[in-house]
């Protein structure tokens, strides 16, 4: 964790990782258990908006919780021409959620750029359909790889791996970026 | 220090509510500071002197730190932050990221992590004085 500590410098400016720079409360609360209410969730993440000097970015990419929260209203809310790239997994009960998270944005007139099916272990095309009737870009599917719980914490290792292939994938074909 | 980034912010906002205001200059703006925050005061009133543009004149910024009381949704205890009972790691967490609390505090009557900061967090403009 004393690695990617961020420094303090009129502001708190993030660590670079590979080089993406990161921050995390995690980097404040450690090893310890956080338990937070939805409220706090939202206050936690005001603050490190509020003290983080991103400087210059191509892409500002807030990994977000699952459905819809208050730190999914507070980030619809607080971030000027916010963008949704949504991930959901093949199963149909998961997507009952990522559905409602849709109809929400779309309700709300959230950019929603595409939708990326992740952990896919069967071929089915029940997300793909279902993306499709919603009028939403349908990105790819990302199949499961056992490989990627023994690579985590190693990035090279992580890239190697197929998790990270196919994405890499996806994200030039959708974003027109090089490998 | 992230006191530099707090005065931005202060003085930033302020400006946006002289300017919708009519406001042709800044008199007095009444700053309040939660106890949690752990500002250090002087670095801030500094940042605020430095970073002021010429529409705040000769402003005062008077600020006020505000007690962190916290209150226990369990038992309903009620008792006061103490920095001085914090390592230096666990309090600097809590000055950065306040809801840190959490992870090293819990309440000292059952010992529960579920409690609520019932005022003394944060960082608000109180009041803003100028001339029109």
């Amino acid at each position: 964790m004393k690695e990617i500590k961020p420094k303090e410098e009129k502001g708190i400016v993030p660590t670079k990782v590979h080089g993406l720079k990161y921050m995390s409360i995690v980097a404040y609360s450690g090893e310890k258990t956080l338990p937070l209410r939805g409220a706090d969730v939202s206050n936690a993440l005001i603050e490190l908006f509020s003290v983080t000097i991103w400087d210059y970015l191509n892409f500002l990419i807030i990994d977000m919780p699952p459905g819809i929260s208050d730190v999914t209203l507070d980030m619809i809310r607080f971030v000027k021409n916010i963008e949704f790239l949504v991930v959901s997994t093949p199963s149909p009960l998961a997507f009952e959620t990522v559905e409602k998270l849709l109809t929400l944005l779309m309700e709300l007139k959230v950019s929603v750029i595409g939708v990326v099916e992740n952990m896919k272990m069967k071929q089915s095309p029940f997300i793909r359909q279902k993306v499709a009737e919603a009028g939403i870009p349908f990105f790819g599917e990302i199949p499961f790889d056992p490989k990627v719980e023994d690579a985590l914490g190693n990035v090279d290792l992580l890239l190697r791996t197929d998790f990270a292939k196919k994405l890499a994938e996806i994200v030039s074909k959708c974003f027109s970026l090089p490998i | 220090m992230h006191e530099w980034a707090l005065a931005e912010a202060i003085i930033s906002s302020t400006t946006q509510i002289a300017q919708k205001e009519g406001l042709k200059e800044v008199r007095e703006v009444k700053i309040k500071v939660g106890e949690l925050q752990q500002v250090e005061l002087d670095i801030l009133e500094f940042a605020l002197s430095e970073l002021k543009t010429a529409k705040f004149g000769t402003a005062q910024f008077i600020i006020e730190v505000v007690k962190a009381e916290l209150k226990c949704r369990v038992c309903g205890h009620k008792w006061f932050f103490s920095k001085n009972k914090l390592d230096a790691d666990s309090s600097e967490a809590i000055h950065f990221v306040p809801e840190t609390i959490h992870a090293y505090i819990k309440c000292p009557k059952c010992g529960s992590p579920d409690f609520e900061v019932i005022e003394g967090r944060g960082i608000w403009i109180e009041s803003i004085k100028g001339v029109k």
